[in-house]
């Protein structure tokens, strides 16, 4: 699995390609982890390219979905593959992730949240 | 690391007094213990009587017993020991015919041998220890990788046996069968009566860790007991799920649960569908999937679930199954699928031979290459007097 790191304006896009999978879970959640101690807290992922999901990998996805919201950062899902956006519907984690059709719409979603976190 | 230079004994071995005395002194210099001998005979025997040699530096040209005659010995004896051939300029062959036989390296006998001999013995102990270095931790990562395979097994032992056998409920015919992979896994499967309800689930817990195996062994017994205490699918599923988030925790993991209860009275079925994946009602070779009715256990306690509603009637099935069995692939990497069980189905066979046909189809389909669990719980409901 390869995990391309970029950035648009303060957000980070991490987009990632291959299977994300017991084997590269471990992979996932320590870029993860290295991007919440840079404090890069506000990240779009980008799931076009993930061809395979397994529950290892569901399960990365959710803890570092907690991660982020428990440092007060947000954790965009976008463009997620066929099989994702299956494995998404079946175990409704599109319902506990956050979910944006593009990465237009995902820096938007960053953009709220950063918004409402200033005001609140 | 290296040991220090104090607790390196080296030996010489050397007919010249003269090359002999030189060596010991520069050697006791930088720091060894140096013991000498006059020829290989005498510096085998020291070795022989299990002096403490840490290193030898030898001549070729020796009376008794040369040089090579030395590495021959020291080798024989199964010792690993770096050995320094000592060799003049003309002796070359010789030297790289000693190096066959197993010396560590030679040094040329010259006006350099001064300075040469220090840097020969450091680089000899130097790839001496860090040669011991590397099989001591192979060593210890095969004692450490044994114990693992060791304890996978005995996991593995464990969960099968946690695992009900030889279902008979009045009424309902049940057939299951698990595999497991050469992971530790997390499916799960159960059933059993209340009074006039049978209640039955399947479940597989996310990953193939020892947490995995952990977390499967305490929702089995949870649901368990909820399900001996409470009716509602519903509820035991709900009640379940706040457990289970407090054992998980933030960690991500979960797991896909589906829970049934049959009354036999009505034979109305009641299924809650923790985010595991379709199963199939075959009545009268008309097969209808149940799909999930909410999200996967462990990730939030508040979570609540719907419930799907159907018949079971005499002769109709309940086909469970967990992923292993439908994302399996053939060779060219193609899915088995849920249009692949969907298709077995259609014909009306007892549970145990259509659990027989199913997992058939299967291992030819994927030619024996199961990478995850798989687990199949089939009920089937026979008419009255059955």
């Amino acid at each position: 699995m390869e995990i391309k790191i970029g950035m648009d304006g303060d957000f980070v896009i991490a987009e990632l390609s291959g299977d994300l999978v017991a084997g590269t879970a471990e992979q996932f959640k320590s870029q993860m982890t290295k991007l919440m101690e840079k404090n890069f807290l506000n990240v779009v992922l980008e799931l076009s390219k993930v061809n395979f999901m397994d529950s290892s990998g569901l399960g990365a996805c959710m803890a570092a979905h907690k991660a982020f919201a428990e440092k007060k950062g947000t954790l965009v899902c976008t463009k997620p593959s066929e099989t994702v956006a299956k494995v998404f519907r079946v175990t409704r984690a599109d319902q506990k992730l956050n979910m944006a059709g593009t990465r237009t719409e995902a820096v938007m979603f960053l953009q709220n949240a950063v918004q409402s976190g200033r005001q609140s | 690391m290296k040991p220090d230079n104090g607790s390196v004994s080296i030996l010489v071995a050397d007919d010249d007094p003269l090359v002999r005395e030189m060596l010991a002194i520069i050697l006791q210099d930088e720091g060894y213990r140096v013991d000498t001998a006059e020829n290989g005979a005498e510096a085998l025997n020291k070795f022989s009587a299990g002096d403490p040699i840490s290193l030898i530096v030898s001549d070729m040209n020796m009376p008794q017993l040369d040089g090579m005659g030395l590495i021959r010995a020291v080798r024989d004896a199964g010792a690993d020991l770096p050995i320094i051939i000592l060799t003049g300029n003309s002796e070359v062959t010789t030297a790289i015919q000693a190096l066959k036989t197993g010396a560590s390296d030679y040094i040329l006998k010259d006006e350099n041998i001064q300075d040469t001999i220090g840097i020969a013995v450091e680089k000899a102990l130097e790839k001496h220890y860090l040669k011991k270095q590397n099989q001591q931790l192979q060593e210890e990562l095969a004692r450490k990788n044994e114990k693992l395979e060791h304890e996978k097994a005995l996991a593995q032992k464990v969960q099968k046996s946690i695992l009900p056998r030889d279902l008979r409920f009045q009424g309902v015919e049940v057939g299951s069968y698990y595999r497991p992979s050469d992971k530790i896994g997390g499916d799960f499967f159960d059933a059993w009566e209340n009074s006039d309800k049978v209640h039955f689930l399947i479940g597989d817990v996310s990953g193939h860790s020892t947490s995995s195996a952990l977390i499967m062994a305490v929702s089995k017994g949870i649901l368990h007991s909820l399900g001996h205490t409470l009716s509602d699918p519903r509820e035991i599923v709900r009640t379940a799920n706040r457990m289970i988030c407090n054992i998980v925790s933030d960690s991500g993991m979960f797991l896909t649960l589906l829970y049934g209860v049959l009354d036999r009275t009505t034979d109305e079925l009641t299924v809650v569908s923790a985010g595991h994946n379709p199963v199939f009602l075959v009545k009268d070779a008309e097969v209808t999937s149940l799909d999930s009715t909410g999200s996967v256990i462990g990730w939030d306690p508040e979570d609540t679930w719907d419930a799907t509603s159907a018949v079971l009637s005499a002769g109709s099935s309940l086909v469970l199954y967990t992923d292993g069995l439908t994302e399996v692939k053939d060779q060219a990497g193609a899915e088995f699928g849920e249009k692949g069980l969907e298709a077995l189905l259609g014909e009306a066979l007892p549970a145990g031979a259509m659990i027989t046909r199913i997992v058939q189809n299967v291992e030819t389909f994927c030619t024996g290459e199961f990478q995850d669990d798989l687990t199949l719980l089939i009920l089937r409901r026979m008419p009255a007097d059955g």
